[in-house]
């Protein structure tokens, strides 16, 4: 069963546009959606809750019509946003116990229990919370009724460190349990390297890929070599490329073809997520 | 719904304790400077700030919810967006309910702590169908100001209503300026209040309550169908 399937979304704000975005996220897994600021990952996110009205297209949250069943859906999800907004003159349970009713599944247990593994302060105010610890705080309401998908829009962007490397640990904990699913978008890649199965990159409004974790890192290289390689037939192998006063360095989406290509004369390393990003935003530039 | 309702409360009851207080503190001035001057002008003074008061009360949550950005986070729960327009729509009556409470005990309480509550200028604020007729306007108002406030947001809402306002006041001003002399506007004016006046009243109450009933179902109609399409 998919808990997300998403097919040609569309939405046009004028001077953007959500393209034909399509993307599955089977259930027990996590996604992380990435991309550049600006790609368009809040606008996914958004649609996907509703905030936002998709124009075509369609969203099925567990198999379900995300705007005919939207109540029954967002029972099972759990959100937290960008950056968290409450009202800040309350205490966080007061927060609690306001949001609390609206969920049938509310677990009084799993909240006191969020509240403490996170430390925090329940009853300060929200606006004396630093940024992680609003986070942390919306994520213990956000996942005190057992939501079944957790839709998270850059939970770590901001946040230093040690509370990321935390919120990190606790996602992946979470993932334990088999019927959880988690999307999450961010722009800082090595969050999404370290935890996520299945990797939707997003540049511009449109999906480069929607795939699989290994298979994004097996399918694309870096490769390094002379700038005398290059020419136009052995450039059109390559996704963008730097080329420097000694040599090249380009991205590859076909290691086999560049390697009948270049044979040994180039140096073929693993590309990362953020080189993937770098050199595909580079390539749409030209 | 009843926690939709009730979140309002609970998240702003400071708000809310504070400009009931305000509210009935402003009525207990007037109706002191009221009783001093025994002007009859302050009377409709008096109504002018019953009703901005119902007006301004009811807007309090919508933009508490606009200032910390929670009107998503409420979107985002499992609720859908036309209970809460209907959610709205009712926390704005019982708001106006508690703003005429106020205001018609600050008129009772500000005639006795003067000792002047048989005073003649005091009695039409008495008469309960006065009263009733502050509701029946303040939903009015309500209702035609609520759908620009779902369609725009509280902001834009607000600036596109007042330019309406002032639109429809510059083409008043423009038709009186044109009109004004003209001897069949103003005896089709006089026939009509003359009309008005052998009316029986309860009738007249009915009916514009009625109306006024009708423009709020409709006006909720019309939120509902803006805000299912709102982008947030």
């Amino acid at each position: 069963m998919n808990a997300l399937d998403i097919k040609d979304l569309v939405k046009d704000y004028g001077d953007f546009r959500l393209n034909n975005v399509s993307f599955t996220l089977p259930s027990g897994f996590i996604m992380g959606l990435v991309g550049p600021n600006g790609a368009g990952k809040t606008t996914i996110i958004n649609t996907i809750m509703n905030l936002v009205m998709k124009q075509k297209g369609e969203v099925k949250v567990f198999e379900m019509d995300h705007q005919k069943q939207e109540v029954e859906i967002k029972k099972r999800i759990g959100f937290v946003y960008d950056s968290p907004t409450y009202y800040e003159h309350l205490t966080l349970n007061q927060l609690k116990n306001i949001i609390a009713p609206f969920y049938e599944n509310w677990d009084e247990k799993v909240y006191k229990g969020l509240v403490d593994r996170f430390e925090l302060p329940a009853n300060k105010l929200v606006k004396k919370f630093s940024k992680g610890m609003k986070m942390k705080g919306a994520i213990a309401i956000a996942l005190s009724h057992h939501a079944d998908l957790i839709i998270m829009d850059e939970p770590t962007s901001g946040l230093d460190p040690i509370v990321r490397r935390e919120m990190l640990d606790f996602l992946r904990n979470l993932i334990q349990d088999e019927n959880k699913s988690i999307l999450f978008s961010s722009h800082i890649t090595t969050d999404i390297e370290q935890i996520a199965d299945y990797i939707t990159y997003v540049l511009n409004g449109e999906i480069v890929f929607s795939k699989n974790k290994d298979e994004v890192f097996e399918q694309y290289a870096l490769i390094k070599g002379g700038n005398e390689l290059l020419n136009h037939h052995t450039r059109k192998t390559l996704i963008g490329v730097r080329e420097g006063e000694f040599g090249f360095e380009g991205l590859t989406q076909d290691v086999n073809g560049a390697k009948k290509l270049f044979g040994a004369e180039v140096i073929y390393d693993r590309a990362s997520l953020e080189d993937i990003m770098f050199f595909t935003k580079m390539s749409s530039l030209n | 719904m009843w926690y939709l309702i009730l979140k309002d409360f609970r998240a702003n009851w400071l708000f809310q304790l504070i400009s009931l207080l305000m509210i009935t503190g402003l009525c207990l001035l007037t109706i002191g400077g009221m009783l001093d001057d025994g002007g009859q002008i302050l009377i409709v003074i008096y109504l002018a700030i019953v009703i901005s008061a119902c007006s301004l009360t009811s807007l309090v949550f919508i933009k508490s919810d606009e200032y910390h950005g929670t009107e998503s986070v409420f979107v985002s729960l499992p609720v859908a967006r036309k209970q809460i327009v209907v959610a709205r729509y009712i926390t704005s009556l019982i708001q106006i309910l508690l703003v005429l409470t106020c205001c018609y005990l600050a008129t009772k309480f500000g005639s006795v702590l003067q000792e002047r509550y048989n005073d003649p200028v005091l009695k039409v604020l008495y008469l309960p169908v006065v009263w009733a007729a502050l509701l029946v306007f303040s939903l009015l108002l309500k209702s035609f100001s609520y759908p620009a406030y779902f369609k725009y947001g509280l902001e834009r809402g607000m600036a596109i209503l007042a330019a309406i306002h002032f639109g429809i006041l510059t083409l008043g001003v423009l038709i009186h300026w044109m009109f004004g002399k003209s001897s069949i506007q103003i005896a089709y004016i006089q026939y009509f209040l003359e009309w008005l006046s052998q009316q029986n009243g309860l009738i007249i109450i009915g009916s514009v309550s009625t109306l006024a009933l009708l423009c709020w179902v409709t006006s909720l109609k019309l939120s509902c169908k803006f805000y299912k399409t709102r982008d947030l």
